[in-house]
Order: C-alpha cells, then sequence, then structure tokens
C-alpha cells in the first residue's frame, strides 16, 4: 500500500511492462486463447528454459495468477491486456506489406504515385489537400459532362451515342451524376468499414481528401475526351486498357487512404474497396440491361 | 530448378488453385462459342470494320493475366498484394468485356453455350481467390512462433 501510494503509476508501469517482451507477451496469448496454461505448457510452446519462463511469470504477476489446480489464469488487469494485444494488432499492422511487397517494382511504382503526405497529414492543417481534392471533384464533373460519361463509382458508361452531340442541361445533369457517385462511394465506404470492422475514426479527414481518390479517373476522363474530341474511336482499345489501369490506381488509393487513416490492414481496405467496385459493375450491369 | 518450383508450389493451401483453374476457364472460354456457333476470334476476324472488335479479345487478356497473378502467388506468397493487383487489372478486362459485349448480345440469352459458362465460371472462380486471399487469417499457430533470444533475460 506504502510503495504504492510512492508509485501511483505502479499497475501502468507493471502493464507496459509486462506488454514489452515478447515473450510475456506470447505467454498472455496462450491463456488468452485457450483459457489457463500450465507450466509444461508453456515450457513446450515457447522452448525456453525453466528459469526464463519463472521469470517471466514473476514479471507478469498483476497479469496472471496461479490456481490451486497449478495452472495459471489471466487476472482482470491480464484480461485487458490480452483483449489490448488482440484489438490493437490491425491498427499496428494497419499500413503493414512484406518488404518483398514493397521491394518489387510493380508495387513500389504505385506507391511512388499514392500521396502518402498528403493521405497521413491532417486536411485542417494542409489547405491544399481540401483544394485539390475540391478541384479534382469539380473537373472530374465537367468532364463526365463534357464527354457525355454516366458515372457509376468508377465505372462509366456512355450517355448516348454520339456524346458530342449533347446539350448542357444533359451535360450539367451528367457533372451531378458524377458528384453524387463521389458522395455515394465516399459514405459506401464509411459504412462499410462501420459494418465489417466497426472502425469510424477519421471520417472528416476521409472525406476532406477523398477527392484524391478520383485524381486517376480524372486523368482518364481528360484523356478521353481527348479522344473523343479527335474522333480516334478506332482506340476503343486504348481507351478501355486505360480506364481499366486507372481504376485499379483508384482503387489502390481508396485501399490505402482506408488503411492510413481508419487503422485497418491493407488487405481488410482492399476487401471493402473491392466489394464495393464490384457492386457497382453489378449494379451498371443491372441498369444496362 | 523444377523441383524446387514444385516443391514450393506443394506448400500453397489448395485455395490457390482456384485462380489458376479459374484463369485457365477464362482462356479457354475465348475458343468456345458463346451466343451463336462462332468463337469470339472468329468473329473478330469476321468484323474487321467494328472499331470495337477487338473487345473480343478481352477474355484471353483477361485470362492470361489473372494466370499469371494467380501463378505468381502459388510460388511467392509473399507477394500476395502484387498478385491481387495484377488479378484486379485482369478481371477489369473482363468487367469492360461484360458491360460492352454481354449487355449488347443478352437478347441472345437463351442461346448461350459453353464458352459463356466458361467464362462465367472462371470469372466467379478468380474473384473468390482473391477474398480467400484477403479473408485468409495467416496467423502462426503459437506452438509455431519462433522465439528468438529464448535463453536470454532481457528486461
Amino acid at each position: 500500500m506504502d510503495s504504492e501510494r510512492k508509485e501511483p503509476n505502479h499497475k501502468e508501469k507493471n502493464f507496459y511492462s509486462a506488454l514489452s517482451h515478447e515473450i510475456r507477451r506470447k505467454m498472455l496469448k496462450i491463456i488468452g486463447e485457450q483459457g489457463y496454461s500450465s507450466f509444461t505448457n508453456f515450457k513446450k510452446i515457447l522452448g525456453a528454459s525453466t528459469g526464463t519462463i519463472y521469470h517471466h511469470l514473476e514479471v507478469l504477476k498483476d497479469l496472471i495468477f496461479q490456481e490451486k489446480n497449478k495452472k495459471y489464469y489471466l487476472t482482470t488487469l491480464g484480461g485487458h491486456a490480452y483483449k489490448f494485444l488482440d484489438q490493437n494488432i490491425d491498427s499496428i499492422e494497419s499500413t503493414k506489406i512484406t518488404e518483398k511487397d514493397i521491394k518489387s517494382p510493380f508495387l513500389r511504382g504505385i506507391l511512388s504515385f499514392t500521396p502518402k503526405k498528403m493521405f497521413l497529414g491532417n486536411p485542417t492543417e494542409n489547405i491544399l489537400t481540401i483544394v485539390i481534392s475540391i478541384s479534382i471533384m469539380i473537373t472530374g464533373a465537367i468532364f463526365a459532362g463534357l464527354s457525355g460519361l454516366n458515372t457509376c463509382i468508377l465505372f462509366f458508361q456512355d450517355f448516348v451515342e454520339f456524346p458530342l452531340l449533347l446539350d448542357s442541361f444533359s451535360k450539367f445533369i451528367l457533372g451531378l451524376i458524377f458528384v453524387l457517385n463521389y458522395l455515394i462511394f465516399y459514405f459506401l465506404i464509411e459504412l462499410f468499414s462501420w459494418l465489417f470492422y466497426k472502425k469510424s475514426e477519421n471520417s472528416f479527414k476521409i472525406f476532406l481528401n477523398f477527392g484524391l481518390v478520383y485524381f486517376p479517373i480524372l486523368i482518364y476522363l481528360i484523356i478521353h475526351n481527348i479522344l473523343l474530341n479527335l474522333d480516334l474511336n478506332y482506340l476503343t482499345i486504348l481507351d478501355n486498357s486505360l480506364l481499366i489501369f486507372f481504376q485499379v490506381w483508384s482503387l489502390w488509393l481508396v485501399t490505402y487512404n482506408l488503411s492510413v487513416n481508419k487503422y485497418i490492414k491493407i488487405e481488410r481496405a482492399l476487401i471493402i474497396s473491392l466489394v464495393i467496385h464490384y457492386g457497382a459493375f453489378i449494379a451498371l450491369f443491372l441498369i444496362s440491361l | 530448378m523444377s523441383t524446387s518450383l514444385l516443391s514450393k508450389a506443394k506448400e500453397v493451401n489448395y485455395f490457390s488453385y482456384i485462380g489458376i483453374i479459374g484463369g485457365i476457364f477464362v482462356i479457354l472460354s475465348e475458343f468456345l462459342s458463346w451466343f451463336s456457333d462462332n468463337n469470339l476470334i472468329l468473329i473478330f476476324f469476321l468484323s474487321p470494320f467494328d472499331p470495337d472488335a477487338f473487345v473480343y479479345f478481352f477474355p484471353l487478356m483477361s485470362g492470361i493475366i489473372c494466370l499469371f497473378g494467380s501463378i505468381l502467388y502459388t510460388f511467392r506468397q509473399d507477394l500476395k498484394i502484387n498478385s491481387i493487383i495484377i488479378q484486379l487489372i485482369g478481371l477489369g478486362f473482363n468487367t469492360i468485356f461484360i458491360l460492352d459485349f454481354i449487355v449488347n448480345q443478352i437478347a441472345f440469352i437463351l442461346t448461350i453455350q459453353l464458352g459463356f459458362y466458361f467464362f462465367v465460371v472462371g470469372f466467379s472462380l478468380i474473384f473468390i481467390e482473391i477474398i480467400v486471399k484477403l479473408t485468409w487469417k495467416e496467423e502462426i499457430p503459437v506452438n509455431q512462433i519462433e522465439v528468438k533470444n529464448n535463453t536470454q533475460i532481457e528486461e
């Protein structure tokens, strides 16, 4: 009691000290996953010496207790520690991509075209991110209207056979559809992050930098417009291939944005992006029918 | 060389072969008849004045790209994200093909033949492989975790 008064953060210190060693974290995981563990079980699984295990058990005395049956169980604090380890692994590993993945020229190339600083930084402090984001949305809407393209998240379809003959009102509506899709895409991402992984943090930050996700799509719309104006219809193959390339780039940006701002593992962020992307594809397919 | 590649492939979970089968199915669909008795390659050569005719090659291109992505993952599981992005590009060709071609041919849905079925099954298998790859929990069982310096007591 006296010592606790001298050191008020005694429990906190023990808590973090317990988590600071790999073997101790594993001991907590073993009990957390199996409910309890015997000394022999620790020894067998960890392959450590008797002295080492006794030492770590001593350090873990606030988190683990031994029953009369000689088995070790988690205390309430130990339970919290296990929960802490289990829940935070996603946040810690949210941007973890294997070293070999990054070393490959393919992903390194994609990463070099990812505005990492803009996704990671706080947009309210960096007004440039907001300006770029809004500019992308407005320019995208203009080019979608000029190209006569009907937007469905990241997919596009010709609104009429001859888009250059479209009247101003139709172009305005198509631009509006682009902006609506932009907003729907954002809300779907928020919805699925919450539904799948109960993640709702940094929603406003993602909203402010969401325009960056549409940057590749904006490039596609500009190129498409140029091909359309030059009447290069025979370049359909180029147009389609570019759309695929820029769609994948956009999907990557969504995934990266989700991963770093919602603290979701890159694989899980990819699942959300894919569900929305192919959901949009199915929707467009059904509409086309 | 081939032995070491085969031994590496054996370490892979069987689900990774789903994508390979899917890729092969999509490639095969190119050489089978879809809505008429002609296969897609023949349709391409029969429509020389159609600027969109190159779209008929999309299943073949998609199948090859997806197959490459699946094989890459089979031998190099550490390149999972790479292989998924490659497969996404492959599936992108399929989605464009569906929106550009199948939608226009939907009136002939009652006459569909083997090629169409191969394409749908292949597409689905590739998509399933991607989702399984992403959701597969690669947790190392606690009893297989390698403990470094287990004799050294650190504080």
